[in-house]
């Protein structure tokens, strides 16, 4: 007599459902999420121990930013897609030149951004921040 | 499967902010960590926050005073309204210096270059 052997089923774990649930968390964290790295201009500010230093009038350009968002340079207007290349050809006859950034108390902080933007891409690495309110 | 890793090991969830800005624009900018810095925010009345829960402005040297003490090296990270105007902003630099902070980041959004 011949016994009838049960075939024993291959125990397994279903993998469409935690393809289904890795699907989920992945929208999840698709939709809710933000990169941990931002963007801006990062500014290295001097330390209050560090002396007040002087600077020669020719190594000084200013840039003022007025109220309405007009630009000027040392006096003259000027447009803010020119600012770039009037910075860029001032610091080839002075490498060492300082922008001096004038800001009117009503213009848009847009406007600064806007502006420091550009004489970071003319490649000033100097730079002072004042307000035309005189403080 | 790896597009879940990913973004579970780069991503921050997005917290509930104190206020809306919105950020200027900057063409391309520095980048920065957002672990390594305090995020200081000025909305375009003149409100502020720090790290999401709002203050009085006069409370933010002395809290980023204490944060610096615990890392030197932390970026205050200033997410300012386009819109604000800039009496209001160098009201916080005051706050900044006073604090002695030593880098700013000035955030922003990308743009294209003009």
């Amino acid at each position: 007599m011949r016994l009838l052997r049960r075939r024993q089923p291959h125990p397994e774990i279903s993998l469409v459902s935690t393809a289904d649930v890795a699907f989920l968390l992945l929208i999840f964290f698709l939709s809710t999420a933000v990169f941990s790295v931002e963007r801006g201009i990062v500014l290295e500010l001097p330390s209050v121990e560090d002396a007040p230093v002087e600077l020669q009038r020719d190594r000084v350009t200013e840039v003022a930013i007025l109220a309405s968002r007009a630009l000027t340079v040392d006096g003259s207007p000027i447009r803010s897609s020119d600012l770039r290349a009037t910075i860029q050809a001032r610091l080839r006859a002075r490498p060492d030149l300082v922008v001096r950034i004038s800001v009117d108390p009503a213009a848009p902080y847009a406007s600064l951004v806007e502006a420091l933007d550009q004489i970071r891409l003319s490649g000033a690495r100097s730079l002072t921040l004042h307000s035309a309110s005189g403080t | 499967m790896l597009l879940l890793i990913f973004f579970m090991s780069t991503t921050f969830i997005r917290s509930r902010e104190a206020f809306d800005v919105r950020l200027p624009g900057v063409t391309e900018g520095d980048r920065f960590r957002r672990e390594n810095s305090v995020r200081v925010w000025l909305g375009p009345g003149g409100e502020v926050a720090v790290n999401d829960a709002r203050i009085p402005l006069e409370g933010i040297a002395g809290l980023l005073a204490a944060k610096l003490r615990e890392n030197p090296r932390l970026v205050i990270a200033l997410h300012a309204d386009a819109r604000a105007p800039f009496s209001s902003v160098e009201r916080v630099f005051e706050q900044l210096k006073a604090a002695r902070a030593p880098r700013v980041a000035l955030a922003g959004t990308k743009r294209g270059a003009p």
